[in-house]
């Protein structure tokens, strides 16, 4: 757990972390990178991989061999995604690495999730998934739990063992899942526990980073939110429960909206491409989420002293294993380029265009 | 008492821009620092964002120094 490892009492870095991330952010790959990159085979986007930042671990991949092409890219993308971002956090000190560290727990969000609902049994492979190495926690903490800890109650009893708040967490959302047998009450338990971790994180510094950090987590809410509401209807799910503490969607306004229109309206989410145009709701989730992601893209160029450099670059990085991982099953299997470029999240896109 | 005053006047005019300076060049050496580890061939232009918060500290001495032979 890095949290731990330096004082979150020193002043803050923002200026020396941001240049570096600044500079570094020059490596990452444009749209026309990407466009160019799903009109090519697998092999095309391997021999990219090995003269791009992601060579040194993909060459590791190589070297210590096994597995098919696709598991060799998105091995060495994920490592390679969690060499940029760790690498930020240990230039950080004060407040920059509380909220650096804060950004990487959302690899430890997507991880957690992993594990329970491949627990118990029947999902779980053999070998690890691909873990989001950026976390917090240690991958070979999520590599044990997946690997000798396969029921709920192994898995909660591991976790306290670990001596760190995300582990907390999760062990709380595994005995969750122990007593009722119910993922989505464990689910539930274990994004709530984490917000609210956050929530008191970012509470502690009373500025407008501190504030940023609350918004952030107040608009993936609203995500959260969102994806609930669309499932309102179904007889499985009952009453929908939602989360506290959204950005733009109150509970009330969640509640009493009978259509998108209506919930958008008052909610300060705007240019949701699609909205009203009766397209289907995964579709517009789909775009709800790119809005998202365009909000923290064009974070990176607002105050350049502050988080919002690192929030838009760590969004930038994630996008880029993403895209890149995409790219990769998609050409594997032998999608068109028009196709995968549907799938991407690119830089300044309406509609996506293929060139020739 | 009329020079003591001047001569206060005088390192205000220098004192406060000096710590402005210092603040800015605290800053921009840091983010300076950061950016030429990774891009060597910004060293130049650093260099000269640097040196321009001086300006503000050299200002002052011209006008202490102004204050002094006006008055003293």
């Amino acid at each position: 757990m890095i949290l731990s490892q330096k004082s979150a009492d020193e002043s803050p870095n923002y200026e020396y972390v941001n240049a570096v991330v600044r500079a570094r952010a020059a490596r990452l790959l444009g749209r026309d990178v990407f466009l160019r990159l799903a009109s090519g085979a697998p092999e095309d986007l391997e021999l990219f991989l090995l003269e791009s930042q992601y060579g040194p671990r993909y060459r590791e991949q190589l070297a210590t061999g096994g597995g098919s092409l696709l598991g060799r890219i998105e091995n060495a993308l994920s490592a390679g995604t969690a060499d940029l971002l760790l690498d930020t956090a240990l230039l950080a000190r004060g407040e920059t690495f509380v909220f650096i560290c804060l950004i990487l727990s959302m690899g430890d969000l997507h991880n957690g999730r992993i594990l329970l609902r491949a627990s118990p049994g029947p999902l779980r492979q053999k070998n690890s998934p691909s873990w989001h190495r950026y976390a917090l926690a240690d991958t070979s903490f999520y590599d044990d739990l997946w690997r000798k800890h396969a029921t709920p109650a192994a898995g909660a009893i591991r976790c306290h063992q670990e001596d760190n708040d995300i582990a907390r967490i999760l062990g709380v959302a595994y005995m969750t899942l122990h007593e009722t047998g119910d993922l989505f009450r464990a689910e539930r338990s274990f994004y709530s526990g984490w917000a609210e971790w956050w929530r008191k994180q970012a509470a502690t510094r009373k500025n407008q980073n501190g504030r940023r950090m609350a918004e952030y987590l107040g608009r993936l809410t609203d995500l959260w939110n969102f994806s609930i509401w669309l499932r309102r209807g179904s007889k499985e799910e009952g009453e929908p429960e939602y989360f506290t503490g959204g950005w733009g969607f109150s509970k009330e306004i969640l509640q009493s909206s009978r259509d998108m229109e209506a919930l958008f309206a008052s909610s300060g989410w705007k240019d949701i491409p699609g909205l009203g145009e009766g397209r289907a709701e995964s579709e517009i989730f789909r775009s709800f989420q790119r809005s998202f992601y365009e909000w923290q893209r064009r974070l990176y160029r607002k105050n350049l002293l502050g988080i919002d450099v690192l929030l838009g670059y760590s969004a930038r990085a994630v996008q880029e294993w993403k895209n890149l991982s995409l790219i990769a099953v998609g050409a594997s299997l032998k999608m068109s380029p028009e196709e995968i470029a549907e799938h991407l999240f690119l830089p300044d896109e309406g509609t996506v265009k293929v060139r020739d | 008492m009329e020079k003591a005053i001047i001569a206060i006047a005088a390192a205000l005019a220098v004192g406060i821009p000096a710590i402005a300076t210092a603040y800015a060049q605290a800053k921009i050496g840091t983010a300076g620092a950061g950016t030429v580890a990774e891009k060597p061939e910004t060293g130049g232009t650093i260099i000269i964002l640097e040196a321009l918060p001086e300006t503000m500290v050299i200002l002052g001495f011209v006008v202490a120094i102004m204050l002094i032979l006006r008055f003293a």
